[in-house]
C-alpha cells in the first residue's frame, strides 16, 4: 500500500454507492415480472442501451487491468484494447439483428430458436454460466484492488463488499436496475477517463535524476506470512516501510534549440506520444525467488527507450512475438483471434439485444456502444502512459495504476475514479449474475429439467441463484488476487469464444446445422478450451503454485491461450455433427 | 455443403428484403474490418520490426492501434446510416 487512506475519498466514495444502490431500489419497485427481471421488458431506449453496453462491456479489466498493465510495460496492454473493440464489429455487422430476432430472454432462446432441443437448451444453458463465472473473477480481483488504496483494507475485504453491494442489485431488481447502474457507469467512466487524461496533458512530461529513482526494491513474503521491504515490516506506522511509487522518465528529448529539457509542458494528445516516442523511461523488472526466508521478489529498474515502451513485446505475456519460436506467436495469434470473436459471445453482452424493442434499436444502440467504447480504449492508453510516466505505481499490484494515477492530481480525482470504478464493478457484475442467472432458471431449470415454474417463481429462483453465484464469485475473487485482470478476461474471451461463436454463426448462416451439432459444438469448444487453460503453464505456476521453471515443465499444452486451436474445433464439431444426424422439424424434441 | 449468404431469416416476410439488404452489407464490412484486423495480428507476429516504423511520429503499431480502433467507430456509423429499417 503506498498511502494512508483519505476520509473524503471514504465520503464520496460511499455516496457513490449509496446513490447506486437507491437507483437499484427505485427501479425494483417497477419491475415484478419475469420478463422485466431478465430482460427488461424489451423497452430499454437504444441509447440508453448503447450507453449501458459500454457501462457492461467497459469492466474492471478493461478499467483497471489494460491501464495497469501499459503502466507496467507500455502497448502490450492496448493490444487488449484494439482486440475488445475490434471484437465489436462482429456483433454489430453479424450477430446483432438477427439474434434479436431469434430469441427472448437468454443466448440458449436465440441458439434453440430453430430446434426446440433440450440438448442445446441444457449445452447453452451451462456454457453461459461458465463463461458469466470465468468473467466474474476478474471483476472480483479489481474490486478487491480497488479498495485496498481507498480504505486501506486487505484484498479479500474488497471483494467480500462488492459481492455484497452487488447481491443487493441483482436481488432487488435485476435487469432493469442493471442497465441503468451501467449506463450512469458507463457515461461517468468515458467522462472522467477524458478529464484524467486533460489533466495528463496538461501536466506534460517531467525527467528525473533523483538516485532513488533508479534503487531497486525487494519484497519479501516470509514462511510465517509478514511482508517486508528492503527486510523493514510492510505498513505505514514507525519502524515499517511502504513499497516506494514508481513511474519515471530518465530523460527527455532535447528542446528545439538543442537544450536540455526536464519537462515539456502542456502536451497535445499526439504531442504526448511524440514526446514519449523520444524520452527514456524507467521500467521494472521482476524476479521472484523461494528461499529459506520466504519468497523473495527483486523489482529492478531498466531504462528503456520510449519507442520501445511504444510498441508490443515488453510484457512477460507478448516477449515471444519478439523471438523466432513459433509458440508465443500462436499464443499471441490465439489471444486475438479469442478478443476477436469473443465479445460476440459473452452471455452478459448478448442478452443486453433482448432489452430493446427490435432489431433496429438493437443495431442503433451497439453503434453507440462502439462509438462510447471506442473512445474509450483510446483514453486507455493515456491512462496507462500517464500512470507510467506519473511517479505513482505500486510496483506489487498493476491493477491499482489508475486509482493512484489520480491520487497524483489529488484526493477529489482519486476518490471519485475509485467510485466510478467501484461502480463499473458493480455494473458488470451485476449483468453477469443476471446473465447466469436466467441461464440457470429459463435454461437449465424450465428448459433442460422441464420443471414448471410461474412467472412468480421464476423471478424468485433467479435471485437465489444470483445470491448463489455472488457467494461463488466472492470466493473466486479472493482465490485469484494475483492475477492481472485483463489477463484473466483473455481467458474467459477464449471459453466464451470456442463455446459459443460456433454453433452460433453455424446456426445464422447454415440451414443444414442440426441441434445435435449445435449441442455437441458448445460442449466441446467449453470443455476443451476450459481443459487447454487448466494445462498450461500460467496455470501451472499462477493457480497450482509452482515455479516458473516447474511449471513450464508441467504444461502439457505448448501455449496458455486456446482460441486458435478450440474455435475452428468447434466449427468443426457442428459441421460434422451435423452432417452426421438428420436436420430436425422445428417441433422436435431430442 | 452450402453455406447461405443471409442469415436464417425468422422474422415476418414483409421485411426480408430489408433484413437481407442490411446482412449483405454488415457482411461486407465485416469481411473488410477483419481483413485488417488480421493483417495488424500477422504483422505483430511475423514482422514485428515493421511496427517500429515512424507513422506521424510514433512507431507504426501505435498509429495503426488508433486507425483500427477509430475505422471501428466509422464503419459502425455508416452501417448504422446505410442500413434500411426495418
Amino acid at each position: 500500500m503506498l498511502t494512508d487512506p483519505s476520509p473524503l475519498a471514504m465520503l464520496i466514495f460511499l455516496i457513490f454507492v449509496g446513490f447506486t444502490l437507491g437507483i437499484s431500489f427505485w427501479f425494483a419497485s417497477k419491475s415484478k415480472s419475469s420478463a422485466s427481471y431478465f430482460a427488461a421488458g424489451g423497452q430499454i431506449p437504444w441509447f440508453v442501451n448503447g450507453v449501458a453496453f459500454a457501462g457492461d462491456y467497459l469492466s474492471a479489466a478493461s478499467f483497471l487491468g489494460i491501464c495497469g498493465m501499459i503502466a507496467r510495460y507500455g502497448y502490450d496492454g492496448f493490444l487488449y484494447s484494439i482486440g475488445f473493440l475490434a471484437g465489436w464489429v462482429v456483433a454489430l455487422f453479424v450477430i446483432a439483428e438477427p439474434l434479436k430476432r431469434m430469441g427472448r430472454y437468454t443466448f440458449a432462446d436465440a441458439l434453440n430458436s430453430r430446434f426446440q432441443s433440450r440438448a442445446v437448451t441444457f449445452a447453452a444453458g451451462l456454457s453461459a454460466l461458465v463463461v458469466s463465472a470465468f468473467y466474474l473473477i476478474p471483476q472480483m480481483v479489481g474490486a478487491g484492488a480497488l479498495i485496498m488504496p481507498l480504505f486501506g483494507l486487505p484484498h479479500w475485504m474488497g471483494v467480500i463488499a462488492v459481492g455484497l453491494v452487488v447481491t443487493v442489485i441483482v436481488v432487488s431488481a435485476g435487469m432493469v436496475s442493471t442497465t441503468y447502474v451501467q449506463f450512469i457507469k458507463g457515461a461517468l467512466l468515458v467522462l472522467f477517463s477524458g478529464l484524467i487524461t486533460i489533466l495528463i496533458l496538461n501536466r506534460g512530461l517531467t525527467s528525473t535524476d533523483d538516485p532513488v529513482a533508479m534503487q531497486p526494491q525487494v519484497l519479501t513474503v516470509t514462511t510465517s506470512g509478514e511482508k517486508l521491504i528492503d527486510g523493514t515490516p510492510l505498513g505505514s506506522g514507525a519502524g515499517q516501510a511502504r513499497i516506494r511509487g514508481v513511474g519515471q522518465l530518465a530523460s527527455l528529448a532535447k528542446g528545439p534549440n538543442g537544450e536540455d529539457r526536464t519537462s515539456t509542458g502542456p502536451l497535445s494528445p499526439w504531442g504526448f506520444l511524440q514526446e514519449l516516442n523520444q524520452s527514456q523511461v524507467i521500467l521494472w523488472n521482476e524476479n521472484t525467488q523461494s528461499t529459506e526466508k520466504g519468497k523473495v521478489t527483486t523489482y529492478s529498474p531498466i531504462v528503456v527507450s520510449g519507442q520501445e515502451v511504444l510498441m508490443p513485446g515488453r510484457s512477460p505475456l507478448f516477449q515471444g512475438i519478439k523471438s523466432d519460436s513459433i509458440w508465443p506467436k500462436l499464443n499471441f495469434i490465439s489471444l486475438m483471434l479469442a478478443l476477436f470473436a469473443g465479445t460476440a459471445s459473452l452471455p452478459h453482452v448478448l442478452i443486453r439485444y433482448y432489452t430493446v424493442k427490435d432489431g433496429r434499436a438493437a443495431r442503433q444502440s451497439t453503434v453507440v456502444g462502439i462509438a462510447t467504447i471506442g473512445v474509450f480504449y483510446i483514453l486507455t492508453l493515456f491512462l496507462g502512459l500517464g500512470a507510467m510516466t506519473g511517479g505513482n505505481i505500486d510496483l506489487t499490484d498493476s491493477n491499482m495504476a489508475a486509482p493512484l494515477l489520480a491520487r497524483t492530481f489529488g484526493e477529489l480525482p482519486f476518490a471519485l475514479v475509485s467510485a466510478i470504478a467501484f461502480t463499473t464493478v458493480l455494473g458488470t457484475v451485476s449483468g453477469l449474475i443476471v446473465a447466469a442467472s436466467g441461464a440457470v432458471v429459463h435454461d437449465l431449470l424450465v428448459g433442460w429439467l422441464q420443471i414448471p415454474l410461474s412467472d412468480h417463481q421464476k423471478v424468485r429462483f433467479g435471485k437465489l441463484v444470483a445470491l448463489l453465484v455472488s457467494v461463488m464469485a466472492i470466493g473466486l475473487g479472493i482465490w485469484f488476487q494475483k492475477f492481472n485482470a485483463s489477463f484473466l478476461v483473455g481467458w474467459a474471451f477464449s471459453v466464451a469464444a470456442s463455446a459459443n461463436l460456433p454453433a452460433l454463426v453455424m446456426v445464422l448462416f447454415w440451414r443444414r446445422t442440426t441441434g445435435a451439432g449445435v449441442a455437441a459444438s458448445v460442449l466441446v469448444g467449453m470443455l476443451s478450451s476450459l481443459t487447454w487453460i487448466l494445462l498450461s503453464q500460467e496455470t501451472f505456476q499462477n493457480v497450482y503454485g509452482y515455479a516458473k521453471n516447474d511449471a513450464a515443465q508441467m504444461a502439457l499444452v505448448p501455449f496458455s491461450q486456446p482460441g486458435i486451436v478450440t474455435i475452428p474445433l468447434g466449427f468443426l464439431v457442428v459441421i460434422v455433427v451435423s452432417l452426421l444426424t438428420r436436420p430436425q422439424p422445428a417441433t422436435e424434441n431430442e | 455443403m452450402h453455406f447461405d449468404h443471409q442469415p436464417v431469416n425468422e422474422s415476418a416476410p414483409q421485411s426480408l428484403a430489408s433484413q437481407q439488404g442490411n446482412a449483405r452489407l454488415g457482411m461486407r464490412l465485416f469481411i473488410f474490418y477483419t481483413s485488417l484486423y488480421s493483417l495488424f495480428v500477422a504483422i505483430s507476429a511475423f514482422s514485428f520490426s515493421s511496427l517500429a516504423i515512424p507513422l506521424f511520429g510514433v512507431p507504426a503499431a501505435v498509429t495503426a492501434g488508433f486507425g483500427l480502433i477509430l475505422g471501428a467507430i466509422v464503419l459502425a456509423v455508416l452501417y448504422a446510416r446505410a442500413c434500411t429499417s426495418e
